[in-house]
């Protein structure tokens, strides 16, 4: 300001200066696969984002946006940054993470992108607070979210609801769906976006019941936004259609190819992996996934991750664990198997809090989260949860023998990723006794746990936990019965 | 109690931070209901109810008084029918003789009440609780004795008649036009105490009633805020009287009872304390079971013939005394407590918290 005030007209010298094609921010890869890397996006490549952005959700001007993703991650360059500037929006911050439901609720957003993870939450607590109510009051949110969904279901046949759904539909949203998005701050929602397909087709069909816009999109640092989710087109399954300006194709081997005017300029100082990464002008992401007749695009994981079974059939543990966290009993899980191993397992993360509260409710006493974690009755209930799973699955790719650890996964252990994705390497290593348990055909395993006891005192316990059979649900019953 | 507010009424001016009124719901939903209080009971009601609905309104301001001593700021006072007295005659006296306005007669009745309330309030630097109600005792006696005795000035035993209320062109000669100029007096005193609630003088009256020395610590001139108080008690009770005497066009002793006092009182801790919604509570509640003995007189005069005189006050007196009991073990904090509860409930829904 100063220097402008000795020289006028350098400030807007200086803005003439800037081209389209000069790098606007470098945005480091998240590292999941490797060292993070560099990667060059232009000014071009961000309002190219974000006027497609407003074209395909009708973004109007200064409309509320919490933002809740660090600026770090592409995703809040292009919706925080460019978007914010370009349509322009409000953007919002919240206080702390600890008061986001407050603010949240304050602002009451348009437009607001979470991760996977804090829908789920965001659903777990409302199932929770509901469950606090009296009884008639359950009662009538259980019936009103039935209008819902059978009006959400019908939209995924492609039928028009009838005309006395709709009407059940208008008074259910009146009395209480409306009123239950006004406490949990998304009254003003015009759509609440989350990236990839890492979360559960019943997630978003539960938020949709509840008249809550969420939709998928799928990007990368490097492809920039690929596919994203249209109002009224939406399928569960999939990340939507492609985003306006943005081809994709799908190679022989599954990998999702991309040309569009928002893929990076090239890593930073790497021509090398920058080259590695095209093909013939296309972009590989990288990432499996199928084009479907519709149009919409089907995630399945990355390339590298995808497993393969003895049989030959591929699958992605990503694919299985998603479904498997939509339970609000399961806080995480890792899905393991692919060759050599014979057959699917997983290894389960309790959500101690939900748990804990149903076991309060079915009055079973346990005293630490190791304890609780290997109650018979606790397994069964996630026994439940995993056939349910397992129902939606190929047969040979269903999960066999089930395993409720004795501790949550931890970032500062590197067992997850700070934005808490799994780091399976590590993790293997680390359970590599506990698999070889599970594929040996072994019943329990003993591990000594660290526990913190209610009054603050830290311990280390011997504990036995135990490796399940799921061969169908009924042997699974039987087995705890024996045990009692 | 913080009740929340809907999703999306955020702030971005001070002004909107302190704003009573927040949502465009909020300011249309008031608009009505004041609509509706001005002109919806005149247009629909008759006479008979009428006169309920003033004397329900002259009740919410005297009682409005009386929150503002006991309520904010903790001073008991058994003396609001006295001071009521005090307005009652002195708009009387300068409507008829100095041939003065009536609004303007209506304001120096107030403040004519303010003064002797003063005088009244001097001995609550020294005594509290118990002690304060029989001082404030002591000026009931005082005062209706003066009524008594006051010669041409008071009509003593015989009573005054009073002129009727004019405001400007207007005379509020019929029940509806009285109607109306009471609403509007009550909608102005309340919002007056709405207000003072909300300031500096408001927040030191609740320190003093929360804890004098505490507040005294703190820089509150304990004397000064007890002397307002009753200052503001009796205003509103001089007022009330006022408007007492004009529409009941003639005014003796004993329209101005100690037990009035001791009812009102008692219908504040069952409206609610310390909100300006209470005494709204608590007066209708009062004279609403005025009406209902009423209604229910002429059956017991049936029954028991012999007690026919006296069955009004009997009856009165203990439906009253009964309320007040169930309302201090069923809700002692009153009804505006659980109407602040049926709010927060209804904000909310469908969650329990």
């Amino acid at each position: 300001m100063l220097r402008s005030r000795a020289r006028p007209g350098a400030w807007e010298e200086k803005v003439r200066e800037g081209r389209a094609d000069d790098v606007a921010v470098f945005c480091y890869t998240s590292g999941t696969t490797g060292r993070p890397k560099a990667a060059m996006l232009s000014h071009r490549t961000l309002l190219a984002v974000a006027r497609a952005w407003m074209e395909a959700d009708g973004v109007a001007p200064f409309e509320d946006y919490v933002s809740y993703v660090a600026p770090a991650w592409v995703t809040e360059q292009f919706l925080g940054l460019a978007l914010g500037l370009v349509a322009p929006l409000a953007v919002n911050f919240p206080e702390s993470p600890e008061t986001l439901p407050q603010d949240l609720r304050e602002i009451g957003p348009a437009r607001v992108f979470y991760g996977a993870r804090l829908w789920e939450n965001l659903a777990a607590q409302i199932e929770v607070r509901i469950a606090e109510t009296a009884p008639w009051k359950r009662r009538v949110y259980r019936a009103a979210l039935g209008a819902g969904r059978r009006v959400v279901e019908a939209a995924e046949r492609g039928d028009r609801p009838s005309a006395g759904l709709r009407l059940a539909h208008a008074v259910a949203d009146a009395l209480v769906l409306r009123p239950l998005r006004d406490r949990v701050g998304l009254a003003r929602l015009r759509s609440g976006y989350t990236a990839g397909a890492a979360i559960a087709p019943d997630t978003m069909r539960f938020f949709h019941a509840h008249g809550v816009r969420l939709k998928n999109i799928y990007g990368s640092t490097e492809a920039g936004m690929v596919a994203m989710h249209r109002d009224g087109h939406i399928r569960y399954e999939t990340v939507g259609p492609a985003f306006p300006g943005c081809e994709i194709r799908i190679a022989e081997d599954g990998e999702i190819l991309v040309r569009s005017p928002m893929v990076f300029a090239g890593y930073y100082n790497d021509p090398e992996a920058t080259r590695a990464r095209f093909r013939d002008g296309w972009y590989a992401t990288g990432d499996a996934g199928r084009l479907g007749d519709d149009g919409h695009l089907v995630y399945w994981d990355r390339v590298s991750e995808l497993l393969e079974l003895p049989d030959g059939t591929r699958f992605s543990p990503q694919h299985i664990e998603v479904r498997l966290r939509f339970s609000p009993y399961v806080k995480d899980v890792m899905v393991v198997g692919g060759r050599p191993r014979p057959f699917v397992a997983a290894l389960v993360v309790i959500d101690g809090d939900t748990v804990g509260k149903w076991a309060e409710q079915a009055r079973i006493p346990y005293t630490t989260y190791v304890d609780l974690s290997q109650k018979p009755e606790v397994r069964a209930l996630i026994h439940g949860e995993v056939e349910r799973v397992n129902r939606a699955l190929p047969v040979a790719a269903r999960i066999r023998r089930v395993v409720v650890l004795h501790k949550e996964f931890d970032a500062d252990e590197a067992e997850l990723t700070r934005t808490r994705k799994l780091r399976r390497g590590s993790l293997e290593e680390r359970y590599r006794e506990l698999l070889d348990a599970v594929y040996g055909g072994a019943d329990r395993v003993g591990v000594s746990a660290a526990v913190v006891y209610r009054d603050g005192r830290q311990g280390v316990v011997a504990a036995d936990i135990f490796i399940d059979d799921m061969v169908d649900d009924v042997t699974a019953v039987r087995a705890v019965a024996r045990e009692r | 109690m913080a009740t929340a507010r809907p999703c999306g009424v955020y702030s971005v001016r001070y002004a909107q931070e302190v704003a009573v009124l927040r949502t465009r719901w909020q300011r249309v939903g008031f608009a009505a209901l004041l609509v509706a209080v001005l002109a919806g009971p005149p247009l629909a009601f008759g006479s008979h109810l009428l006169s309920v609905l003033i004397l329900s309104g002259i009740t919410i301001v005297v009682m409005q008084g009386l929150n503002l001593l006991l309520g904010y700021c903790g001073q008991i006072s058994l003396g609001q029918a006295a001071f009521m007295a005090v307005g009652a005659y002195t708009s009387a006296n300068l409507v008829d003789r100095l041939a003065l306005p009536f609004p303007l007669a209506l304001l120096a009745a107030g403040l004519a009440a303010s003064l002797i309330g003063l005088l009244v309030g001097l001995p609550a630097l020294r005594v509290k609780g118990f002690y304060l109600a029989v001082t404030t005792l002591a000026a009931h006696s005082i005062i209706i004795w003066a009524a008594l005795h006051g010669g041409n000035l008071t009509g003593t035993i015989y009573g005054l008649p009073v002129p009727p209320a004019s405001v400007g062109p207007w005379t509020l000669d019929t029940d509806a036009r009285y109607y109306v100029f009471t609403a509007i007096v009550v909608v102005l005193l309340t919002w007056f105490a709405k207000n003072l609630e909300r300031t500096h003088a408001g927040r030191a009256l609740v320190a003093v009633r929360d804890n004098d020395i505490a507040a005294e610590t703190m820089g509150v001139n304990v004397f000064a805020y007890k002397l307002l108080a009753f200052f503001l008690c009796s205003f509103y009770a001089g007022v009330g009287g006022a408007m007492w005497a004009h529409y009941s066009r003639s005014i003796h002793p004993d329209q101005f009872p100690f037990i009035d006092s001791v009812w009102y009182l008692g219908f504040l801790v069952v409206g609610g304390m310390g909100s300006v919604l209470g005494p709204v509570f608590g007066s209708l509640l009062w004279r609403g079971l005025r009406e209902v003995v009423a209604a229910l007189v002429p059956m017991a005069a049936a029954a028991m013939p012999g007690f026919a005189g006296t069955l009004y006050s009997g009856l009165s007196l203990m439906l009253f005394a009964l309320v007040i009991m169930a309302s201090l073990i069923l809700e002692p904090r009153g009804l505006n407590h659980r109407w602040q509860l049926l709010k927060a409930s209804w904000r909310l829904w469908p969650f329990s918290h």
